[in-house]
C-alpha cells in the first residue's frame, strides 16, 4: 500500500457532507432571492423535499446569505430519531443573540416540542427557518425536489476530470436511490472503491 | 511546508518532524496560524477527526514577517490509528496549516503522511 499515493475516495461523506458541496439551484431561484422571501414572510419560513433532495446543503449554504442580510442564525441539526432539540438550546440562541432560529429536520420534533419552540420565538421575536419532509404550518421559501441532472452537477463538482469513461454508472446510482442524492452518492462511494480494488488487482 | 522524512512514512514512536513558513507574509494580512497533526476518517458515516499535535502562532511583534522564516514543529507519533485503507473506512493522517487572515479569511494546507504500513484491502474471490 501507498497510503500517500491512494487517492481519497470523493463520496467519502467528508467531500458530500452539507457545506462541503454548494446547493444547486435548477431554475433561475438564487439565493438572494430565497432571502427576499423569507424577509417577506417576516423570517418565518420552512424548506420543504424529500430525503436527499438538498435540504441541509440548502440550509448550510443559506448561513452566510443571513448573516450578510443582517440576522444571525442559531442552528440546530436533528439526525434520524432525534425528537428534541438539544440541552440548551434556548440558552444557545439567546445569548448567542440570534435574530433567527433555524431547525434542520424539523418535522423530527415531537408535537410538543414544535409547540415550545413555536411559542419561544413568538416570545422572543425570533425568525423560525425549517426543512420538514412535509409542510408544517409556515411560508414555504423553497422546495427542493430529486433532480438527476443536479445529481450530474454534484458528481462532477466532486471530480472534476478525474473519472475514467465507463468507471461509474450515474444513471443506475440515481434510479436504484429513487431520486434520492445522498443515497445516489453512497451508491457511486461503493462503486469508486469496487473500480479501485479491480485496479489494484 | 514539508516534512523532514521525505518518505513520508512513519512507525508509531517516530518523530515526526516538519518545518512551516509562508513565502509571503502582509504583515497586516496574517493574524495566526495554526499547525497541527491530525487523523480523519473517510467513508460513507460521519467523519472521525482527532488533533495529536496543535500549535498556534501568533506574530511576535506583530510583524507577520516571523512567519517567512521556518518554523520547526515536532512531535512523536502515537500507536495508533495505522493509516488504513479499507472499502468502507480509510484512515487519514496530515500535517495541517490553518493560516488566519484579515477580515476572517482562511487558508489551509495540508500535507498527508503515513503512520505504519498496514496493507490496503484486497478483493476476495468466492471459489
Amino acid at each position: 500500500m501507498n497510503e500517500l499515493t491512494e487517492k481519497s475516495n470523493p463520496f467519502s461523506t467528508r467531500f458530500t457532507r452539507p457545506g462541503a458541496v454548494p446547493f444547486i439551484f435548477t431554475s433561475n431561484d438564487t439565493r438572494q432571492a430565497l432571502i427576499e422571501r423569507l424577509r417577506r414572510a417576516k423570517w418565518r419560513g420552512q424548506i420543504v423535499g424529500p430525503h436527499g433532495s438538498g435540504k441541509s446543503t440548502l440550509i448550510e449554504s443559506l448561513m452566510g446569505a443571513l448573516e450578510d442580510a443582517g440576522k444571525k442564525p442559531a442552528r440546530f441539526r436533528l439526525q434520524s430519531g432525534q425528537h428534541r432539540l438539544p440541552n440548551g438550546w434556548k440558552a444557545e440562541a439567546t445569548r448567542g443573540k440570534a435574530d433567527v432560529v433555524v431547525v434542520d429536520g424539523y418535522d423530527q420534533l415531537w408535537p410538543w416540542r414544535k409547540l415550545a419552540l413555536r411559542a419561544f420565538v413568538n416570545r422572543q421575536g425570533l425568525g423560525l427557518l425549517v426543512t420538514s419532509h412535509t409542510g408544517c404550518r409556515l411560508p414555504t421559501v423553497f422546495r427542493t425536489s430529486p433532480d438527476a441532472d443536479v445529481f450530474q452537477r454534484v458528481v462532477h463538482r466532486l471530480t472534476p476530470g478525474t473519472l475514467q469513461a465507463g468507471q461509474l454508472d450515474l444513471a443506475r446510482a440515481f434510479d436504484d436511490a429513487h431520486g434520492n442524492i445522498r443515497e445516489a452518492l453512497f451508491a457511486l462511494y461503493d462503486q469508486y472503491e469496487q473500480y479501485s480494488v479491480e485496479q489494484r488487482v | 511546508m514539508w516534512l523532514a522524512e521525505h518518505s513520508r512514512v512513519y512507525r508509531p514512536g517516530e518523530v515526526l518532524e516538519g518545518y512551516f513558513r509562508l513565502e509571503e507574509a502582509s504583515p497586516e494580512q496574517v493574524r495566526a496560524v495554526e499547525l497541527s497533526a491530525v487523523w480523519h476518517t473517510e467513508g460513507k458515516g460521519e467523519e472521525d477527526l482527532s488533533v495529536h499535535y496543535f500549535e498556534r502562532l501568533e506574530p511576535a511583534s506583530g510583524s507577520a514577517n516571523d512567519f517567512t522564516q521556518p518554523h520547526l514543529f515536532k512531535s512523536i507519533l502515537p500507536p495508533s490509528p495505522l493509516s488504513y485503507s479499507g472499502l468502507i473506512l480509510k484512515i487519514r493522517w496530515c500535517v495541517r496549516a490553518r493560516v488566519f487572515l484579515a477580515r476572517g479569511k482562511e487558508l489551509t494546507h495540508e500535507v498527508p503522511f503515513q503512520l505504519g504500513t498496514v496493507p490496503s484491502a484486497q478483493s476476495v474471490t468466492a471459489t
